[in-house]
């Protein structure tokens, strides 16, 4: 059996509890702190992270044994969040030691995300963590855990491409102008319609350095809106035929009926664009872009379907790449295994080297009495590095037994050889060796 | 054959195509990966870029000491130096480009010059004393750093065409996501032309001067090769600023002078006979 403590997580996400649920188990700002140091104070855990966003809300901690503390976790979440007990028992999950370990690293590494390979998740795992270092909720055991979770995290980020390529038709489109334009700074995007779609491919473009939009909309109203929004001009659908050659890309989203955009307007673009590339989108249903305009030279059209058929490549490539990051986790959480599985030999170290430091203490009191202080601090020096020295091999060795998952074995014998104190070694072998003597006998 | 002389090229002969075997095995890892982002602490393309550097300048240097010249006047001696050319213009191109996706197209010419040259690399010649004076060695290199910035364009115009008929066709395959976006591409095969040209007509000139030739009348088939060649990157190059000859358009232009170039040194000239 293991004598150290236990890592813990109770959470629910996305998968087992429904969204108004899950908002209602939110830990709020101001809640949180106290629900904490509840926590701790009744000795529920010793130390605790808490993970809080709008897909999961998590309580990782530690305890010693952590199998039993289920009820108690419950209860006292159910209490802070005022939801139902029984509710929440019926949608969370509660993992110990090795799965929670595995768990907490596929949170971070996205491959328990409700997007695949989404990368925000690693950046709310880190704040999750920093506020709980900040306000002394971690020691040891968490410290390790959160350090070693985010160290694969950014493995996962940097050794398989898990977050690469657009999950959502507004970022294809916006992937996909990069494929033809290169770095978008410096681009003049032209937003055709004022609807949600383009609304976040133009958040898109925004973050990708585009600066300079004209927004076209029948009602002036939508398109002085945005142009406030994400700066630029605002323009009426008429002026459209005759400013588009001043676009590098055109998004077109409006709930027009036929076309709106059509090849004859799209070759005089081109034609003055002085052969200089013109990407046309076409996010509305039915197209707003007539099919023909993709045929004028140095003019690349992609309706909704392409952008679709594009999103799909990606989810599959991300798939994909999720089996590259499942094997990191588990390489990571053996990693974690090990070292746990080498705590269980820390007793025994403590025990053996307090023993050897007491004799040192005690025969440099004999052999310095009335010595001067310069003599004494020799002594101690050589005493201390003596002592580092005979314990170095032995203490290596058990280390690496421990993690080997030999410790309680190991333990057992070095306190045998050593002489330590008995209660470092595990009762069945004493009992074996107690046995065996008595068969001697 | 004295062969303590000959030593250190026999060796070097040996390295070079191994050297170019590795770089662009590099490079087509590097290009077959299936991430979509470049790993840029990957260190192999680098690393083997320079054994080919290396390996190729070192040949290049002890043939210069073995035969007492500039080793361009023989079919070997002139495929050997374009290949040399063309693994210096794909790093001065990988710069300017800021990717190594494009290494295993824009070295592969290189080595298609670089390997061959080894076999017909032979014993010293003697040249006549015209042959051997700076105008001439001049003329020489400014023509093959021309071919050489021809060939790399042809093969960014080459890989424009692909990107462009994958966007067209929206075929989001792996040539697609790895290579670079199109009008970068574009950029980049009318910059090499654009180089090319400027880099022909300075070895005109030069050869003009050389000869003392003051007119056009008694030019050789391949000589109007060569101005044909010329006026279609020249004339590529108008079109493009003045009547936005772009992307697509261009990027034939410059493939129909590349063939031309082959053509004027090949038919019409026979491989590098001087």
């Amino acid at each position: 059996m293991s004598t150290h403590p236990q890592v813990f997580v109770l959470g629910v996400n996305h998968r087992t509890a429904p969204g108004p649920l899950r908002d209602q188990l939110l830990f709020r700002d101001d809640a949180l702190p106290g629900f904490v140091q509840s926590l701790l104070q009744k000795g529920i855990t010793r130390e605790a992270v808490v993970l809080s966003t709008c897909n999961r809300s998590e309580i990782y901690g530690v305890a010693e044994p952590a199998e039993n503390l289920r009820p108690a976790l419950e209860e006292a979440w159910s209490d802070c969040c005022g939801v139902e007990e029984k509710r929440l028992s019926e949608h969370d999950y509660f993992l110990v030691e090795a799965p929670a370990v595995r768990h907490l690293f596929r949170v971070i590494g996205s491959l328990d995300s409700m997007v695949l390979g989404e990368m925000q998740i690693l950046g709310q795992v880190k704040e999750a963590y920093q506020t709980a270092v900040e306000r002394q909720w971690t020691d040891f055991y968490l410290n390790h855990l959160f350090q070693a979770g985010l160290h694969t995290g950014k493995r996962i980020h940097s050794e398989t491409g898990i977050h690469e390529g657009a999950v959502s038709i507004s970022y294809a489109a916006v992937e996909l102008a990069r494929k033809v334009l290169g770095d978008l700074r410096g681009k003049t995007v032209g937003l055709v319609g004022t609807g949600e779609m383009g609304e976040l491919a133009a958040q898109h473009l925004h973050r990708a350095g585009v600066r300079a939009f004209l927004f076209f909309n029948r009602s002036a109203a939508s398109a002085d809106s945005l142009a406030a929004t994400f700066g630029g001009k605002s323009h009426t659908m008429d002026e459209l035929p005759g400013t588009m050659a001043q676009c590098d890309i055109v998004i077109s989203a409006t709930g027009a009926t036929g076309i709106v955009i059509t090849a004859e307007y799209v070759r005089d673009a081109a034609r003055r664009r002085h052969g200089e590339p013109l990407f046309l989108i076409d996010i509305a249903a039915p197209a707003d872009i007539e099919a023909a305009a993709g045929e004028a030279e140095n003019t690349f059209l992609f309706t909704i379907d392409d952008l679709k058929n594009a999103v799909q490549e990606n989810v599959e490539l991300r798939r994909e790449a999720s089996r590259k990051a499942e094997a990191i986790v588990e390489e990571e959480a053996a990693r974690i295994a090990a070292w746990t599985a080498g705590l269980d030999v820390v007793p025994t170290l403590k025990a053996l080297r307090e023993k050897y430091q007491d004799m040192v203490e005690r025969e440099i009191d004999k052999r310095a009495a009335g010595a001067t202080p310069e003599v004494r601090a020799q002594l101690e020096a050589l005493g201390r590095g003596l002592l580092n020295k005979f314990l170095h091999a032995p203490s290596t060795r058990l280390k690496a037994l421990g993690e080997q998952g030999e410790a309680q074995r190991a333990s057992y014998y070095a306190s045998s050889l050593f002489a330590l104190d008995a209660s470092a070694g595990p009762a069945e072998l004493k009992t074996e060796s107690r046995d065996k003597q008595n068969a001697d006998r | 054959m004295d062969i303590a002389a000959a030593f250190p090229i026999l060796v070097l002969k040996g390295l070079l195509p191994v050297a170019y075997l590795a770089a662009l095995v590099a490079y087509g890892r590097t290009f077959f990966s299936d991430r979509a982002r470049e790993n840029e602490s990957e260190t192999g393309p680098k690393t083997g870029l320079m054994g080919v550097l290396l390996a190729h300048s070192a040949l290049l240097i002890a043939i210069t000491l073995r035969f007492q010249r500039v080793p361009l006047w023989t079919l070997g001696e002139a495929l050997l130096f374009l290949g040399w050319m063309l693994a210096v213009l794909h790093l001065l191109s990988e710069w300017s480009a800021e990717t190594r996706r494009l290494g295993l197209f824009t070295l592969a010419p290189a080595a298609a010059c670089a390997v061959p040259a080894l076999f017909f690399l032979g014993d010293p010649i003697a040249l006549p004393p015209d042959y051997l004076g700076a105008w001439f060695i001049f003329h020489i290199v400014a023509s093959l750093a021309s071919y050489a910035a021809f060939s790399l364009a042809a093969v960014l115009a080459l890989l424009y065409l692909i990107q462009h008929r994958n966007l067209k066709q929206k075929h989001f395959t792996l040539t697609f996501r790895n290579l670079p976006p199109l009008d970068k591409l574009d950029r980049l095969a009318a910059t090499w032309a654009f180089m090319g040209t400027l880099l022909m007509i300075a070895s005109s000139v030069i050869g003009a001067w050389w000869v003392r030739r003051d007119s056009l009348r008694g030019m050789t088939p391949s000589e109007a090769g060569i101005f044909a060649v010329l006026a279609i990157f020249l004339g590529a190059a108008i079109a493009r600023r003045a009547l936005g000859w772009r992307g697509k358009r261009h990027a034939q232009w410059i493939l129909l002078g590349f063939a031309a170039l082959v053509i004027a040194n090949s038919v019409l000239h026979g491989f590098f006979r001087y």
